[in-house]
């Protein structure tokens, strides 16, 4: 004996997923756009800062769409040296004190286990308005 | 046991075999000889601890170092940066100076950093690494 079972709903929940899917990609940049923005901020507020000496590179720091999300971004505009100032572990005399390289990567190790719960809660709330 | 010395444990692996090399420093480039590689950590992320009915204790250190090269020229810098990090990414559970080792990887790309006043240029290659107490 063959029968069969459906729901006239099916359709309908499916078409659902395919929307929460599709806004999942968006609700995830949002949430790496303001993880790129704390990390922006503590690139200039929490040692190690951007060292600075004309302002310049310091001037160049910004949050940048990526393909995957967002990025801190220093450099360009003239400013041809941010990489070389950030990696230069070399001791040297910063004009401002707490500032010195790495000031961007220490503070993305230091959050990371910060931005994974970010990203969770985002998601779980985007869940609970959708569902 | 104490904490790991993880730069001078990963100067010690490149000193020893398979690579063999020689001259190389922690803690920065000396004037001499210029051809020469340095291992230099950096803060890095905290280390994992046990929580339980006593203090919590450290059960791994996570630890950052930055690999330099340097060479009086580009090419022979390059090659020899490359061969670092062929010998070192990847490499996970390893035993150096007694510390064991559970991973070592790398978290960014070897790359051309800087051309010194003598014409010599150096690449820099970032790991990230962990250990066992």
């Amino acid at each position: 004996m063959l029968f069969r079972i459906s729901s006239h709903d099916l359709p309908r929940i499916q078409m659902k997923l395919q929307t929460v899917v599709a806004k999942i990609n968006i609700r995830t940049k949002t949430s790496t756009k303001r993880i790129a923005e704390l990390i922006l901020k503590d690139s200039q507020t929490v040692p190690p800062t951007v060292p600075i000496k004309t302002g310049k590179l310091k001037s160049t720091g910004r949050v940048e769409g990526t393909p995957q999300g967002h990025a801190v971004v220093y450099g360009g505009g003239g400013v041809d040296y941010a990489e070389f100032v950030h990696d230069d572990l070399r001791p040297r005399k910063y004009t401002v004190a707490g500032s010195g390289p790495k000031f961007v990567e220490t503070h993305i190790l230091r959050r990371f286990d910060e931005m994974k719960t970010i990203m969770s809660a985002d998601l779980q709330q985007f869940l609970n308005e959708e569902f | 046991m104490a904490s790991p010395k993880m730069a001078v444990d990963v100067a010690d692996y490149l000193l020893g075999a398979p690579l063999n090399l020689t001259s190389v420093f922690i803690d920065g480039f000396t004037p001499t000889p210029v051809a020469q590689y340095s291992v230099q950590e950096y803060s890095g992320p905290p280390p994992v601890r046990i929580h339980g009915n006593t203090s919590p204790n450290i059960a791994l250190d996570e630890g950052m170092l930055q690999i330099s090269v340097r060479n009086a020229t580009k090419q022979t810098a390059r090659t020899n940066m490359m061969a670092v990090v062929d010998q070192l990414d990847g490499l996970a559970g390893t035993t150096i100076n007694s510390t064991f080792y559970t991973y070592i990887q790398s978290v960014s790309r070897p790359r051309f950093h800087r051309t010194n006043e003598d014409g010599s240029v150096e690449f820099v290659w970032e790991i990230r690494l962990q250990s066992r107490r």
